[in-house]
Parts: C-alpha cells; sequence; structure tokens
C-alpha cells in the first residue's frame, strides 16, 4: 500500500471557533492508482492534500498517515523535506502565482532536482531540458531561460508538471490543476497528466470540483463533504450507480451537451455548511432531498452494503442512512 | 534592457538642467535687490561689490548670465570642474570648500548604510521568519523606540553615556584617515555610525518585516516549501529577493538625504560635512555655497532615483521584459 490514511483530521484555531476542515477521513492508494477527490469548494479536500505533506501551517492534525512505511504527520522536519520533491511531490490551482515571478522557469525546474541530489551543470542542464521536452514545452532551449510571466497559463502549469516530476516521484498531487486554464487548455493538460502517469507509473491524487474531468482518467474516486468523506468507489460503480444524494446532485449538475436542452441547470440546492458550526448529524441533511430522522443525529458511518456489484474493482462505501436497496431504487427512477 | 537604462540617463541629464534653472533664477533673478549682495558675506564694501557684479557678469544680459552660469556648472571656470564660483566669505573656491567635506559625508553615509543594512535586514529577516515570538516582539519594540528617537538626543546621549561617563569612545571630531591613520578615524566614526544605524535601521527592519511576511503568504513560497527545501534555503533564495523591493525604495532614497549631509548627526558629533556646511554657508550669507550645496542635493536625489530603477529593473524580471502573455 503506498498511501494508508487513518482517521486524518485537520483543523484550525481561529477567533470564531474551531475551522474542522478535514474530520476522521480515512482511504488507501495502491501504486500507480489514480484516485479523484471531488468536492465543493470549501469540502476539505485542498487541506486534506496539503495536510498530507505538512504544508498547512498553524494546522491541528490527528490520526496517521503512512506513506512507503513511514508516519508522515510525527515525521522529524528533515526526513519530511527528503520526501517532499523526491516521493511526493505536489502541483497548484494558479501556475502563475505558484511560480516564483523572479527567478528563470530552467532555475526552477533546476531547484527541484538540485535541493535532493547534487549533479553537474550539464547534467542537470540536459536533464530540464528533457523534462520540459516531456510535458510538451516547444523549443525547450529558448524557454529555459524564460521567465513565468512571459509564458502562457498552459505552458506555466507545464512547468510545474515539469519541476514535480523530475525526480521520479511516487506520488504526484495535483489540486485543481486546471482550474484556472482555458477549457482547452484543460483537456491538453489533462491529457499531459494521464500520459505522464502511464509513462512513469506514479499514483496520481487528482483534486477537483469537477466530475466530468475525472470521469476518463481515475480509477477511484472519493467524494468529500464538509471535511467528510461521504462516498467512495471506481469510477464505474459511482458514475453508474451512485449511492448518495450528494453524489446524486453533483452529477446532475455537470453541464454537458445534453443538459444544455434543459431549461435549467440542476443544482443542490442551498450552501455549502460553514466548518465551524458543521450540521448535527449528517452534515448533508439540511439540503437533502431525501431526510429523515436519523439524519438529523447520527454521523452516518462510512459502510459498504452488500449485494454490491460483482464487477466493482473496489469496494463502494457510502455514509447514509437511507439503506442500500432504498437508495438504488431512488437512483432508478430517476434514470 | 539598454535602452531603458540610456533612457533614464538622458532624463538624468535634462533633470539637472531643469533644476540647474531653477536654482538660477531663485538665486539670481528672483532676488529683488542686486544678486550680488548674496555673495559677498555680510558686510562688504563697495569695491569688492562692484568686483563681484563684474565676476558674475551681472552687467550682462540676463540669458547670457544664465548661459554662463550652465557653462561653468558643466564645463568648468577657472577654479575647476564643475565650476561652482568662487565664496567671497571663505575666501576659497566653492569647489575646495566641497572637496574635503564630501569625503566626510561619504564616510559618514557609507558606513552608516552598511551597518544599518546589515542590521535592518537581519532583525527583519528574524522577526518576520519567528513571526510573534517573543524576539519579535523585543526587535519590533527597539525599533519602534529607535524609529521614535531625536536624533540629537540619540547622538547626545551616546556623547554623554560612552565618552564622558564610560569614557570608552573617542569624542566629537573627525580625523581623516590620511593625517590620523584608520584607528583614529574609525575610532571617530564609530559612534555617528552606530547612531544612524539605530535610527536608519529600525524603520528597514520594520519595513522588511512587513514585506518578509507578506511575501511569506505567496503561493509560490508554498511550490518551494512542496520541493523539500530547507527554510534556510526558502528564505534566502525565494523569500529575500522578493521583500527587497519596497526596501530598495526606501534606501535610495535615504542615500539621498545623506549625501547631501546629515546636518543633526554632523553638529552633534562635529564631523565637518557638507550638512554643517550648509547650514554655515545659510547663516553666513554666502551665496555660492548654498547654490552649489543644492546643486549638489539635487544632484544626489536624481542619481538615487536612476540608481533605485536600475535597481529595480535588475530584481524584478517583470519590469525588464514588460506584461504577460496571456
Amino acid at each position: 500500500m503506498l498511501v494508508d490514511v487513518r482517521n486524518l483530521s485537520v483543523s484550525f484555531a481561529t477567533r470564531d471557533g474551531t475551522v474542522r476542515a478535514v474530520d476522521r477521513v480515512s482511504f488507501k492508494m495502491s501504486e500507480g492508482e489514480t484516485l479523484a477527490v471531488v468536492g465543493e469548494s470549501g469540502s476539505g479536500k485542498s487541506v486534506m492534500c496539503l495536510s498530507l505533506m505538512g504544508l498547512v501551517p498553524g494546522a491541528e492534525r490527528s490520526g496517521e498517515v503512512f506513506f512507503e512505511g513511514s508516519e508522515l504527520l510525527n515525521l522529524p522536519k528533515k526526513a519530511l523535506q527528503d520526501l517532499r520533491g523526491r516521493r511526493i511531490s505536489m502541483i497548484f490551482q494558479d501556475p502563475l502565482s505558484s511560480l516564483n515571478p523572479y527567478r528563470r522557469v530552467g532555475w526552477q525546474i533546476a531547484e527541484a532536482i538540485l535541493v535532493h541530489e547534487s549533479r553537474s551543470k550539464t547534467a542537470i542542464r540536459k536533464r530540464v531540458l528533457e523534462l520540459l521536452g516531456l510535458v510538451g514545452i516547444p523549443q525547450p532551449a529558448r524557454r529555459i531561460d524564460d521567465y513565468p510571466h512571459q509564458l502562457s497559463g498552459g505552458m506555466r502549469q507545464r512547468v510545474m508538471i515539469a519541476l514535480s516530476l523530475s525526480l521520479d516521484p511516487a506520488l504526484l498531487i495535483a489540486d485543481e490543476p486546471t482550474t484556472a486554464l482555458d477549457v482547452t487548455v484543460q483537456a491538453e493538460i489533462m491529457e499531459l497528466l494521464m500520459r505522464l502517469r502511464d509513462e512513469l507509473g506514479m499514483a496520481l491524487l487528482l483534486v477537483t470540483h469537477d466530475l466530468a474531468l475525472v470521469a476518463g482518467v481515475a480509477d477511484r474516486i472519493l467524494v468529500m463533504y464538509a471535511g467528510r468523506i461521504i462516498e467512495m468507489g471506481d469510477r464505474r460503480t459511482l458514475y453508474y450507480a451512485p449511492e448518495h444524494p450528494y453524489t446524486w446532485g453533483l452529477l446532475g449538475s455537470v453541464v454537458s451537451t445534453a443538459s444544455v436542452r434543459k431549461q435549467r441547470l440542476p443544482s443542490i440546492a442551498g450552501q455549502p455548511p460553514s466548518l465551524i458550526h458543521v450540521p448535527r448529524g449528517c452534515a448533508f441533511h439540511p439540503r437533502c432531498g431525501y431526510v429523515m430522522e436519523a439524519c438529523r443525529n447520527d454521523v452516518p458511518e462510512l459502510r459498504s452494503d452488500a449485494g454490491r456489484d460483482r464487477e466493482a474493482m473496489a469496494e463502494h462505501v457510502t455514509a447514509c442512512h437511507l439503506s442500500h436497496e432504498q437508495r438504488t431504487q431512488l437512483w432508478k427512477k430517476a434514470h | 534592457m539598454w535602452g531603458y537604462f540610456l533612457r533614464r540617463v538622458l532624463w538624468l541629464v535634462f533633470v539637472l538642467l531643469v533644476i540647474a534653472a531653477l536654482t538660477y533664477v531663485i538665486y539670481f533673478v528672483l532676488p529683488p535687490e542686486n544678486p550680488a549682495l548674496l555673495f559677498v558675506g555680510k558686510a562688504p564694501t563697495p569695491t569688492v561689490i562692484a568686483q563681484v557684479e563684474r565676476n558674475l557678469g551681472l552687467d550682462r544680459p540676463i540669458w547670457e548670465q544664465y548661459l554662463l552660469f550652465v557653462k561653468h556648472l558643466f564645463f568648468g571656470d577657472r577654479y575647476g570642474w564643475p565650476g561652482l564660483g568662487y565664496s567671497y566669505v571663505s575666501h576659497a573656491p566653492v569647489r575646495t570648500l566641497l572637496g574635503g567635506r564630501i569625503l566626510v559625508t561619504m564616510s559618514l553615509a557609507v558606513g552608516g548604510v552598511l551597518l544599518w543594512l546589515f542590521m535592518g535586514v537581519s532583525i527583519g529577516v528574524l522577526s518576520a521568519v519567528r513571526h510573534r515570538s517573543l524576539a519579535d516582539r523585543i526587535s519590533m519594540g527597539f525599533a519602534l523606540f529607535f524609529v521614535s528617537a531625536p536624533v540629537f538626543w540619540l547622538g547626545l546621549v551616546f556623547l554623554w553615556l560612552f565618552t564622558y561617563k564610560l569614557g570608552i569612545a573617542a569624542g566629537t571630531g573627525y580625523e581623516s584617515p590620511g593625517t590620523y591613520g584608520l584607528f583614529g578615524w574609525l575610532n571617530h566614526m564609530i559612534m555617528p555610525w552606530i547612531v544612524l544605524a539605530l535610527l536608519y535601521g529600525a524603520w528597514y527592519a520594520r519595513m522588511i518585516r512587513g514585506s518578509m511576511l507578506g511575501v511569506l503568504g505567496e503561493e509560490f513560497i508554498r511550490t518551494a516549501r512542496a520541493k523539500g527545501m530547507t527554510e534556510r534555503r526558502l528564505i534566502l533564495r525565494h523569500a529575500l529577493r522578493a521583500s527587497l523591493t519596497p526596501t530598495v525604495t526606501m534606501l535610495g532614497m535615504d542615500l539621498a538625504g545623506l549625501v547631501s549631509g546629515t546636518v543633526i548627526v554632523e553638529q552633534v558629533f562635529n564631523l565637518q560635512g557638507i550638512g554643517q556646511l550648509a547650514i554655515q554657508s545659510v547663516f553666513t550669507g554666502d551665496g555660492p555655497v548654498v547654490l552649489a550645496v543644492t546643486l549638489l542635493a539635487s544632484f544626489a536625489v536624481v542619481m538615487a532615483n536612476l540608481l533605485v530603477d536600475i535597481l529595480y529593473a535588475f530584481l524584478d524580471p517583470r519590469v525588464r521584459y514588460g506584461g504577460t502573455k496571456d
């Protein structure tokens, strides 16, 4: 098991109360697997990923995170720094603000290598050019000395990808890598990520709010809401037989050529809850069309239900008080 | 890049010409009485006045006088280059008067700058990195104190404490390294340097702390951390460069001010620098010297601005290469 997250909780103390950004999240990832984490803004997905690498200052973390055998939350600083960039890498949402505007892109990619290994100048330059080519940047020799502001958004994200993959990490965490880009460029970048994943064999943890984006990409999908996992399963079951009312809402709100014909874009009523005052019981109950008495008081556990699809590649779990039969009925009715 | 530089230099020359014109108008054209009187000191005889009038060419038309003035300024007069005239009060060419004093002011300025940059940057960075810690609060407390302390008070306190009471520091006065050797010079400069450093350094510490705190919250810092580098490298190679821009601006203006002479420090420590000269010449009515010091100060400010602009282009590639491609 490459990644084993057990009961990870992340909270922040603020003037207005404790923000529970991540609430007892558990999941596993195998080598080479692509796991998508889907949720609205404020669902805690970004904080969760940043916490894996210890990039959230001021956060209170509990639980355990195992990566390649080591427990990350209590790892000494030096060991953590050794892992970062070398075994686990991360790319972020906005490549313009994520790159250092005062340094050339070649230098920034080279730095990713130099921080962990010492190599000769020629070897580094060669490797940087190789990486630039690998991520599909045309004329790498000309681009290597450019500054970030001289490149377009798509190229900057490619540079970010290049520097994150420079040391062949086992896990790449991509936090909404295409959100800040044009739609056409989005597709290019996703294609690039998939190609690299296949070529290099790394595991990919992809965070997004866009379900459509991960349809062809992820092996498994994890849906988060108010800091909790509310459904997790392989992509086939999640798209064809989702079991949580929130997931139904998410799938229903996907804009596609089919939905354009409808008059109104279906959306989930209400707003995501404040993470300081998480609703009692099931966090989703104020917005759920199928709310019951139990939902208001008891937090539903993540359960996998009997009678699951034998062809499913991974266990499918849901956190909902409705029974499996009820949910299957409701879903079938709508389709 | 070179085009940028060249344009700035041409601008410098243009501004100097305008300043020379304005200064000329103030000293030669505006005074209701005979401008020669400005240049003859406080108790002139009619002969001296007549001679000065002739020397200054006051019998010629105004525009001719101005051109002569500019010509002297840029090409020198009989006393050397730049042509700043003769002081009738001190009985010496202005150039000679300024010459020795510039050295004193520069010693004070350079030493002070180096010391306060070192102090300001290290304290500012440390405070920002250890935000809200005890060290941070104490440093900022001291910084507040020195920002508020009047320079003459601080200078006098230092003199009283270290020279008079403890006897460990040299007193007032300037000892040039040529005549008194390096040790004598250092001995006399160390206290004025420290006073300057404390006063200016406090401003810089506060500013760098603020700037650095802002930078540390930026996303590219998070990317750098994700690469797995040590915090030390993060600060030195990423955060520091980004924090320096406001510092550079401030340094430019402070340098300009220093070159014109830190009058109060020079008075308190009795250093014969430009500042002291400026004050003296105003009180004695020594026109040419006042004029020369004004020009010098203006020149320093313009040069400092040019320097700051060049440094900006060097520090921030976005200035150098224009806007984004998106």
